[in-house]
């Protein structure tokens, strides 16, 4: 078939929109698209399940007596991330984290777990914690010595209860990440114009003899 | 002249530095710095388009310096020798990772180039031949009317 001289003059208008569609295509195809920004942040039991998170199924917790959590951060971030898993031990009184003020709980640090995340990576961590130390005084109880993992923690500043049995205590685990610009730790962190966290909390009641 | 006496003045301050032993809050403060800034060109590998492999390496590597931090911070002072290893480990470790990034950064800018280029290059590949299907559909159909119109008899009604 030959090409008439009329022919580049006929073809050029369809060359051009099938252009314009094609690298329309083409630049949708190589600019990532805006995603939401969070993490997925959980505990799960003994059992890694969402269920036997105490010892016996109850919440009454003796001294001495091993409880094993699993926590667990997904990054869905879009990039990878520097995390910060703050423990921090609270009575009922101390705040929680606020989100509306984004503002963190109130109650001491008792350990903190660092971590570089991959995206769309999961860290799991077992969280093994007993309490080694309670004494009441003076009506109020207070937690000493904490184990978690291997590592014994002297508890300076803990929270008080009125007795063990009258108040639950509870452990808050918060979720810090890296802020490259600032370069520390920040509890909230931006998904498109909103700052969101992400906080988890058990509670637990101390018994000393048996439940 | 004045140029000889400068570079004499830094390499002056350079050895002074050197022998200085420097306290370890301050030089924690430099690694914070510096993994900072780690943290940053590994960031900038990702976005330039790093893979999930190449990430990987990078992140283990992040990691082995948390493990090491975790290790000095739990050392007593009177472990003075152990401190400074830890923290000239951490110190090679962190200059090793940003190496690593940087070259990480300059592959994965190139390849995502070069992804870009190709990606682009089929658009006007692909439009080139759809315009020719098109054409050639056209012809044909142009033909085939012709060739319809020679084979027409005529029949006196």
């Amino acid at each position: 078939m030959k090409l008439s001289s009329r022919t580049p003059r006929r073809i050029l208008p369809i060359f051009l929109t099938f252009l314009i569609l094609f690298e329309t295509a083409a630049f949708i195809a190589t600019t990532p698209r805006p995603r939401d920004r969070f993490f997925e942040f959980y505990a799960l039991g003994a059992n890694k399940s969402a269920d036997d998170y105490y010892p016996n199924n109850s919440p009454f917790i003796q001294t001495d007596q091993p409880v094993t959590w699993y926590l667990g951060v997904t990054n869905r971030m879009g990039s990878m991330q520097f995390i910060d898993i703050r423990v921090k031990l609270a009575n009922q009184t101390l705040t929680a984290p606020n989100d509306t003020t984004l503002a963190p709980s109130s109650a001491p640090v008792v350990a903190e777990f660092k971590q570089f995340i991959q995206n769309n990576q999961t860290w799991e961590i077992p969280f093994t914690w007993q309490v080694l130390n309670l004494t009441t005084a003076q009506g109020h109880s207070r937690i000493l010595q904490l184990q978690i993992g291997n590592v014994t923690y002297s508890l300076q500043d803990a929270p008080t209860c009125s007795s063990p049995s009258a108040c639950s205590f509870r452990f808050i685990f918060e979720l810090w990440t890296w802020n490259l610009a600032s370069s520390e730790f920040q509890f909230a962190w931006w998904n498109g114009n909103e700052q969101q966290i992400v906080w988890l909390q058990l509670w637990f009641n101390l018994t000393p003899g048996v439940p | 002249m004045v140029t000889g006496a400068s570079v004499a003045f830094i390499l002056a301050v350079l050895v002074l530095l050197l022998l200085h032993p420097m306290p370890v809050s301050s030089q924690s403060n430099l690694q914070q710095e510096q993994m900072s800034k780690v943290i940053g060109d590994v960031l900038k590998a990702e976005s330039a388009g790093a893979g999930p492999e190449e990430m990987g390496k990078l992140v283990a590597g992040l990691n082995s310096v948390l493990y090491l931090e975790n290790q000095f911070e739990n050392l007593t002072p009177q472990d003075s020798n152990k401190q400074s290893q830890l923290l000239s480990q951490i110190t090679t470790a962190l200059a090793s990772i940003d190496a690593e990034a940087n070259q990480t950064e300059i592959n994965a800018s190139h390849r995502t180039f070069t992804n870009h280029i190709a990606t682009y290059s089929l658009g006007v590949i692909a439009a080139f031949i759809a315009t020719l299907i098109i054409h050639y559909a056209l012809l044909l159909r142009r033909r085939g009317r012709v060739k319809r119109v020679f084979r027409m008899k005529i029949i006196a009604k």
